[in-house]
């Protein structure tokens, strides 16, 4: 866990707390943080990132009202969630994909802007059949 | 003679204990050319802020020694050791809770849980916390067994007849300002080993200097502390072996005379306190020039050899 990383572009239009839930939840979401898995303190990751103490705690907050972190006064943060079951070869197709986007010069926007494009184009031909 | 022998041995000590604490910094440093410019910069940084530190606590040590001349007053001799750390601590949280923040546009993190334990040696930690209980064991029973005036110890005669006094002994008077000391040095100690993980990580940094560079400063202040602590229980417990000396013989009546000792446990108990204590000055002096394990070069693997 100790390799795991966080990015914060305080240019970006999306706020810096919107941007920790995203990642922390990607993390749980892939099984890269595992349930027991402690995060860092608030005020240290608050203090590493440059940010205001709330500004934290508030992704904290949100991970917790998504049930996928709980706040312990003792522990402190730990991830009660575990990874969804994926399939290994669901896995390697999606890497392929991303690979093969930025292969083609695409963005990281653009390339999570085709699978959403593909996620509706799914869900539509399977409207009917309801 | 002892006086002169009592000032100039610790110091003789100190220098050669410092010479020593230079020599191997000086050689196990990592050149800053070897470092990236942020954590060489943050390096600089904490080497500043000690000297910093360093001579606040030898300006308040020299306020309380020269306050006590000028004053008359020997709580203030004996304050100065953990005034000094007081004053070091201060001035190491001040360095920790101004530590610079990241002000790039793009920010990174580790997820990484840190704690004081991370950063504080276990060990120095265990003889922290042994030295400051023992400081304050010895303070409450100087309080407990010292005369009403705070600064003297007395023997009475079962008869109430003679009555031993020896001074200066660790009574109320003068553990109570050191224990008050003491609280402090344990409040700002315990502020900046809380302070220490909670501090920003230096931008570029790897895992390893990063926590190199904390390790330093709670090895730091830690030890500052310690030294301290110790010295002033080494203080403490040679005013003790006063107490060795009370009892003796006195006169009743014309040609009637007696003997009033206190138990042997006594006598023994204050022996030991008066030659233990010069015994932990040389401690209180390695604990204070220990260096701490800083960064390290990195050596080539035999596989890359």
């Amino acid at each position: 866990m100790s390799g795991l990383r966080v990015l914060v572009d305080t240019a970006s239009p999306v706020p810096a707390y919107e941007q920790l839930r995203r990642q922390v939840a990607t993390l749980v979401t892939t099984g890269a943080l595992r349930s027991g898995d402690r995060l860092p303190a608030a005020r240290a990751l608050a203090a590493d990132l440059g940010l205001a103490l709330g500004t934290v705690q508030r992704a904290y907050r949100e991970l917790e009202l998504a049930g996928l972190v709980v706040s312990r006064r003792r522990t402190g943060t730990v991830v009660t969630a575990s990874a969804a079951p994926v399939a290994e070869e669901v896995r390697w197709a999606a890497e392929g994909y991303v690979e093969r986007a930025l292969q083609a010069g695409l963005a990281g926007e653009e390339v999570l802007d085709l699978v959403r494009d593909a996620l509706l184009r799914a869900s539509s031909r399977r409207a009917p059949a309801r | 003679m002892f006086a002169g022998l009592a000032l100039g041995v610790p110091l003789l000590l100190s220098l050669v204990l410092v010479a020593v604490a230079t020599a191997l910094a000086v050689h196990h440093r990592v050149p800053a050319a070897e470092l990236t410019a942020p954590a060489a910069g943050a390096r600089r940084r904490g080497d500043a802020w000690t000297v910093l530190a360093a001579a606040t606590a030898l300006g308040t040590a020299a306020a309380c020694v020269a306050g006590a001349r000028w004053a008359h007053d020997e709580r203030l001799v004996a304050v100065s050791p953990l005034a000094a750390a007081a004053a070091y601590a201060a001035v190491a949280l001040t360095a920790e809770a101004t530590w610079p923040r990241p002000t790039a546009r793009v920010r990174s993190a580790r997820l990484l849980v840190r704690s004081v334990r991370d950063g504080a040696p276990g060990g120095l930690l265990g003889g922290a916390l042994a030295a400051g209980l023992l400081l304050a064991a010895v303070c409450a029973l100087g309080s407990a067994l010292g005369a009403p005036d705070g600064r003297s110890v007395e023997w009475r005669s079962p008869d109430g007849v003679a009555v031993w006094s020896a001074a200066t002994f660790p009574g109320a008077a003068l553990t109570a300002p050191v224990a008050a000391a003491g609280l402090a040095v344990a409040v700002l100690t315990a502020a900046v080993l809380h302070r220490v993980p909670a501090r920003p990580a230096v931008p570029g940094a790897d895992e390893g200097t990063d926590e190199a560079l904390r390790r330093v400063a709670a090895h730091r202040v830690l030890r500052t502390s310690t030294a301290a602590a110790v010295l002033t229980l080494a203080g403490l417990l040679f005013a003790a072996g006063v107490s060795g000396q009370l009892g003796g013989t006195y006169q009743v009546a014309e040609g009637v005379r007696r003997t009033s000792e206190p138990a042997l446990g006594w006598r023994v108990a204050a022996d030991a306190a008066l030659w233990t204590g010069p015994l932990l000055v040389p401690v209180a002096l390695a604990v204070l020039f220990r260096p701490a394990r800083g960064l390290r070069r990195h050596r080539a693997t035999a596989g890359a050899a």
